[in-house]
């Protein structure tokens, strides 16, 4: 906790307790006796010891290149402009962008590939600052997925499932887990556009609602706008100590009518405004980053001070994880390069590599690496043949594609899984978007088995019905 | 202790935000105190037996073939008692002599059930004595409660049916039922629930004043032939139906189905009965020489979400379309969760895959595609009128009203950008520099068009933006004088090619893998179908509405009850399967489905039973007995306090600032509120789609009724998802009723909830009296409906000294009082 939070959650309370008249113990043992809505539990959790506390998902919306980013393939110097051979596709479904193509021309990666750090993960000059971390991140070049445009792909590698309906992964740890601090949502939201595509691809809220879960768990979306968070602010005219009087009105108000009715919800909204005022003073807090000293700034890159990009959003996410916000997930749009590929995706890359890499360093050098999970991906890959002319850009790809993790419980310069020579077809240690959830909920000390929810007659998970596996190559 | 213990601690007394619970008493929040107790009384199957073998055992021995161990099948009588090599699953009269006792109560990891990979938690010694008492009493099996038809129970004479059952129930459990409710309580209660509006404090005075018998009638009638008594019922018909202003998918742009919803909000004005409502909706096209209203109805189906994202393979979405169709009419209509058969037989009820495809088959000859639909409306369509009004003219004219003033104003960020360019211009003499010159609120709108020209001319990312926008707009523009030249807007309907396509079984559900060819049907397990293997939807649309069906009526008075009440009489309004919820009163369930039939499907007749009980009349007073035998008051002892559901909280706050506007039906309107839109969608692309920028209303439109708020299913209105109204993107029967501090939030500091508070101050001024006591007394009645007792009244009055003294001013003063009333728990709940 902040000094700052620690004195408004003991203002809070003491003022609170001052109201009502009643210890927060029968407070909340009251509540529960309300929760009439809830039909489920989900059950004493965690499951077991969690090596992260949180978790910072850096999504990264329409597809990076892994074949130009993270999965190096000497062969295809000598293959590039030659037709990728039948053997290679195996007549698997291409999308409707490319399926009516005369020719697969392939074509190698735009920029060379160096080997990085101790560990020498192979990572491409696009991404110098990443390729600085390198021995901190395991790096999975054995993702694949069943879809092959990027509505069911986004919503299957959030949600679990191609169709909508589903729970987020967010909502899911909100559900499971709750949030640390009181004083902010547990699953915060930050949505910023790329300067490579641009606009990229939509997204939906449903990458982050909560889908059958109770919709208090949904993703809360932080905004750089005056309002950080809708309707955070006081109408105009209205002073802290105006809205301070107004609710201490009306939790008495509400007081006298739970002494009439006995209904424990009301004893619960008395809270849930208290918390409100409490976050109109915590959102702005965090949202504030004029004491964050240059160095910060410097580390994180230019852009990290404009509100509204991508490194100002990893600024702030390390600042939820500081205040003890369990999942934050930043949403980044525009990598889907079907064409100007070199140019878009070098503005992609240049867009999100140093506040990738330095949100790293951060949390590292602040202690607190160690217990946050990190992961930074896409919905799918892109193909290794070119969609249109040599180099002009590259189709989805969903066969297999490159992703990271770092942090709590990652085993750092790890990499895993193998792709073939065409970076098209898994060969070795394939993990699907089921087998990488379940390895987010095993670091947060949740079984994917166990954890569940009752909706439609079925007992219902993150990972779906297929059997899902936690990928422990990328663990310590 | 190492660092992960570490970890673990700080973990642990973790709050869930927005349920402030603190983990350790999770456990006790989950005991149902009315969960099936077996120990007094006789077993029964269903309540008893059928949920401990259906959520431990039908996963591996239940009606899906393709995963069933050891052959062996627990769903079936025959098949579970059946010897095999000497040995019984189930041995009626001998429970120590039945294999399935043995392997739940072995502890060898290899043979005990269920197995350690089911992940399930071991049963419990009551769930175990309860299954060998069954055995021992000869192991009866019965049909699944809600597949066999309904009967009405007797009901004394003189008594009243929904009464009769409840308090038999509360006698049983020894509960007291609280007493009646105040007049003035319940004359707010009847209004909402029954339009979703408060009364009006002259409306409760002239109910106070009433003496004759039968006032609470006569008020039921009277609101029941409002408009907006068609406007709330809508309401939860529009979450089954999915109803939404756009696509859903990918660029989720706008479609035209608003007029369908009109035909929904007249049909509950005209009072339609539900199996001709049913009928229309699934199959209107069929019915021989079919008006344009009951193709119209058709939308129902239609109301799936759709695509046309660039790389899309059409056949995979078509099959998506018709899925969703058939989860629609199965979870709304026949309260069965069918979607669970598209991959594989259900694991829990009676419907196997290829009767899923049988179900699939009758919505599978439309000539819908796959793909398309670009700002408009996929085919087939059909050219229709609203019912309601004039049509939703007015409507069209105002949006397009606003639309030109955005042209010339497009979005915030381009607005700051245009001002703050301006203070650096200095022009010749000319057009531009007049414009200028003229103060900004005395400029017109040709005034406007040179300095936007001018912006524009100057480049930049903002102009950019500019000249995007204006183009879009111009698209919404176009679209919307179509609709009124034509006198007509368009709603897309079913129609009926058998011809272009045959029904397979999809394996595993994927599009491309065609199985086994399946002619239309319904599952084996329910009433047959007389048409037989001709049966289009026509043929499923009267097999539904059967009066001797079991499940239609049963559902549909569910959902009746869980509107008044905020939970069904079966909590799980969309499963009436063998995961689903044991009813908590069996027998009115089904006395009021046999009701409903016999009254000829007449929906208010239900609801008027309803609501003339005694039941729906109680006070909301919970005793300490209550709370402690029946905390989740599923026995309803006490009438249930619900939160108001999104829609009606939000007219309440315009009604009692006296903001609303009551116009009926038309285009969805565009209260302001931020523009999430741009922030996720394909706005700035260089083909401008619909619904991509979010272009505020004006005025009177600002303030319609909820329910015609534009609905965009990749981001819908704030306000309302943060009071759980679903996404509309699939068919969702029950709401959940959170409280959140985002909540709080919204009914502070939202600019309508805002404005509501500040009007509702200037009513108590204007219309309160002279005295302060009068005033916050009229407010207060106004919010609540019943006058402030004593203490409530000094806590107001010293609030509001607080206030005058501070702001200064009457209006601002009594404006907060009015934000205060508004928040009180009081306002959004039922009362």
């Amino acid at each position: 906790m902040t000094p700052l939070e620690t004195h408004l959650h003991s203002h809070s309370r003491r003022s609170f307790l001052g109201l009502t008249g009643l210890g927060l113990g029968a407070i909340a043992a009251r509540s529960l006796m309300a929760a009439g809505t809830t039909p489920a539990s989900p059950g004493d959790l965690p499951h077991f010891a969690p090596t992260a506390k949180r978790v910072i998902y850096l999504f990264q919306s329409g597809g990076p290149s892994h074949i130009d980013l993270f999965d190096y393939k000497p062969a295809l110097e000598g293959l590039h402009g030659k037709d990728m051979p039948a053997s290679v596709r195996q007549g698997q479904r291409l999308t409707g962008m490319t399926a009516g193509q005369s020719s697969f021309p392939v074509c190698k990666s735009i920029v060379p590939f160096k080997q990085r750090g101790k560990s020498g993960h192979w990572i491409s000059d696009l991404l110098p600052y990443t390729a600085g971390v390198a021995d901190d991140i395991a790096v999975i070049r054995s993702m694949h997925t069943e879809a092959i445009n990027h509505d069911p792909g986004i919503t299957m590698i959030n949600t679990g499932s191609q169709f909508p309906g589903s729970a987020s992964a967010g909502s899911w740890v909100s559900y499971g887990l709750g949030s640390v601090n009181q004083n902010l949502p547990a699953y915060i939201v930050l949505v910023s556009q790329g300067t490579g595509k641009n606009p990229g691809q939509p997204i939906f809220s449903r990458l982050w609602g909560s889908g059958f879960l109770p919709s208090s768990h949904q993703g809360v979306q932080f905004r750089s706008s005056k309002d950080p968070v809708l309707y955070l602010n006081d109408p105009d005219g209205i002073t802290r100590s105006d809205r301070r009087g107004m609710l201490d009105d009306l939790s008495q108000l509400n007081q006298i009518r739970h002494d009439k009715l006995a209904d424990p919800e009301i004893l619960a909204r008395i809270s849930q405004y208290e918390m409100a005022f409490r976050m109109q003073a915590s959102a702005p807090e965090l949202a504030d980053l004029s004491n964050e000293p240059d160095w910060v700034f410097d580390l994180y890159g230019p852009e990290s001070r404009v509100p509204g990009t991508y490194a100002y959003n990893c600024l702030l996410a390390r600042r939820m994880a500081e205040r003890g916000v369990r999942f934050t997930q930043l949403f980044h749009r525009g990598w889907d390069q079907h064409e100007k590929l070199p140019t878009e995706l070098t503005n992609q890359c240049r867009d999100t590599d140093q506040a990738s890499a330095a949100l790293i360093a951060d949390l590292k050098q602040r202690g607190m690496l160690d217990d946050t999970l990190i992961i930074w991906g896409g919905e799918f890959g892109r193909t290794v043949y070119s969609q249109g002319a040599i180099g002009n850009g590259r189709d989805h790809h969903g066969r297999c594609f490159s992703l990271w993790l770092a942090g709590g419980g990652v085993k750092g310069g790890v990499s895993y899984g193998q792709t073939d020579d065409f970076a098209y077809n898994i060969v070795d240690n394939p993990v699907h978007i089921r087998d990488l959830n379940a390895t987010i909920l095993h670091c947060l000390g949740l079984d994917h088995n166990r954890f569940t929810f009752q909706f439609q007659g079925l007992s219902q998970k993150l990972t779906g019905v297929e059997p899902a596996h936690v990928v422990n190559g990328v663990l310590v | 202790m190492n660092q992960y213990h570490k970890v673990y601690d700080a973990i642990v007394p973790a709050v869930r935000h927005g349920d402030p619970v603190p983990r350790l008493l999770l456990a006790l929040l989950f005991v149902a105190p009315f969960a099936p107790t077996a120990h007094a009384e006789q077993l029964s199957f269903n309540r008893d037996i059928r949920p401990i073998l259906s959520a431990n055992c039908f996963a591996c021995h239940g009606p899906d073939a393709k995963t069933r161990e050891a052959d062996l099948r627990l769903d079936v009588r025959e098949e579970a008692v059946a010897v095999r090599d000497g040995v019984a699953a189930i041995r009626p009269g001998a429970p120590d002599d039945s294999e399935m006792i043995r392997r739940i109560l072995t502890n060898d990891p290899d043979d005990v059930m269920p197995p350690p990979k089911a992940h399930l938690p071991a049963l419990s010694p009551e769930k175990i004595d309860t299954l060998k008492r069954w055995i021992s009493a000869g192991a009866p099996y019965d049909s699944h409660w809600s597949f066999v038809p309904p009967k009405k129970a007797a009901v004394p004479a003189g008594s009243h049916p929904v009464d009769h059952f409840v308090n038999q129930r509360l006698a049983k459990e020894s509960l007291a039922p609280s007493p009646a409710a105040d007049s003035e309580t319940l004359v707010r209660r009847l209004y909402l629930d029954l339009t979703g509006l408060p009364p009006a404090v002259k409306d409760v005075d002239a109910f106070l004043n009433d003496a004759s018998p039968d006032r609470r009638d006569r008020l039921i009638a009277r609101l029941m032939d409002s408009l907006q008594f068609a406007e709330r019922m809508a309401l939860p018909w529009l979450d089954g139906a999915r109803y939404s202003d756009t696509h859903g998918y990918s660029i989720d742009d706008h479609r035209d189905m608003w007029a369908w919803r009109d035909w929904v909000i007249n049909a509950f004005h005209i009072n339609r009965p539900y199996d001709q409502f049913l009928l229309e909706q699934i199959a209107g096209d069929l019915i021989p020489d079919a008006k344009p209203d009951q193709i119209a109805a058709t939308g129902f189906l239609r109301n799936s979400m759709n695509t046309h994202e660039g790389g899309t393979i059409p056949e995979e979405y078509r099959v998506n379309y018709t899925a969703d169709k058939v989860d629609t009419v199965a979870t709304s209509v026949l309260g069965l969760t069918m979607k669970c058969a598209q991959c594989h037989d259900h694991k829990y009820d009676p419907i196997s895959q290829r009767e899923y495809f049988r179900m699939f088959a009758f919505f599978n000859t439309s000539s819908e595609p796959g793909s398309g639909g670009t700002n408009s409306n996929t085919n087939p369509v059909m050219e229709y009128a609203s019912p309601l009004g004039d049509g939703g003219v007015e409507g069209l004219k105002n949006r397009i009203a606003e639309l030109e003033h955005h042209k010339l104003h497009p979005t915030e960020p381009v607005i700051r950008a245009r001002a703050e360019w301006e203070t650096k211009q200095s022009p010749p003499d000319g057009p531009f520099a007049a414009a200028l010159k003229t103060p900004k609120d005395q400029r017109t709108n040709e005034h406007w068009q040179v300095i936007n020209a001018e912006f524009i001319r100057a480049g930049g990312p903002s102009a950019n933006r500019m000249k995007i926008a204006v183009k879009t707009i111009d698209v919404e523009i176009g679209v919307l004088q179509k609709d009124l030249k034509r006198g007509k807007t368009t709603v897309m309907v079913m129609d009926h090619k058998p011809e272009l396509r045959k029904t397979h079984i999809l394996v595993r559900g994927a599009y491309d893998q065609h199985g086994e060819e399946v002619s239309a049907g319904v599952p084996a397990v329910l009433p047959k179908l007389e048409a037989g293997e001709k049966a289009t939807r026509l043929e499923l649309a009267k097999w539904l509405t059967n009066p001797a069906h079991p499940l239609t009526s049963r559902v549909v008075v569910n959902r009746l009850w869980q509107m008044v009440f905020g939970r069904g009489i079966v909590e799980s309004a969309g499963d009436f399967g063998s995961q689903g919820s044991w009813p908590t009163h069996p027998e009115l369930l089904d006395w009021l489905a046999v009701d409903l039939v016999e009254h000829g499907w007449d929906l208010r007749h239900t609801l008027r039973t309803i609501l003339s009980s005694e039941t729906y009349s109680r006070s909301a007073a919970a005793t300490a007995g209550q709370l402690e035998k029946d905390p989740r008051n599923q026995l309803l002892a006490r009438s249930p306090r619900t939160r108001l559901p999104a829609e009606i909280l939000r007219d309440q706050a315009l009604a009692i600032g006296g903001l609303i506007n009551l116009k009926v039906g038309g285009p969805g309107v565009h209260p302001p509120q931020a523009d999430l839109w741009s922030e996720i969608s394909h706005f700035g692309y260089s083909n401008p789609f619909t619904a991509q920028i979010f272009l505020p209303g004006r005025g009177a439109s600002n303030y319609r009724r909820s329910l015609y708020t534009f609905w965009k299913r990749t981001s819908p209105p704030p306000v309302l998802s943060i009071f759980d109204a679903p996404t509309r993107e699939t068919c969702s029967v029950s709401r959940s009723a959170t409280n959140t501090p985002l909540q709080a939030l919204v009914v502070m500091n939202e600019p309508q909830f805002a404005e509501a508070g500040a009007a509702l101050g200037k009513r108590m001024l204007a219309e309160g009296g002279d005295s302060a006591e009068s005033r916050l007394t009229f407010g207060f009645r106004m919010a609540t409906g019943r006058k402030p007792a004593a203490e409530e009244l000094t806590l107001l009055s010293s609030a509001l000294e607080r206030h005058q003294k501070r702001l200064g001013n009457e209006p601002a003063a009594y404006g907060m009082i009015g934000s205060t009333l508004i928040n009180l728990d009081e306002f959004i709940n039922r009362p």
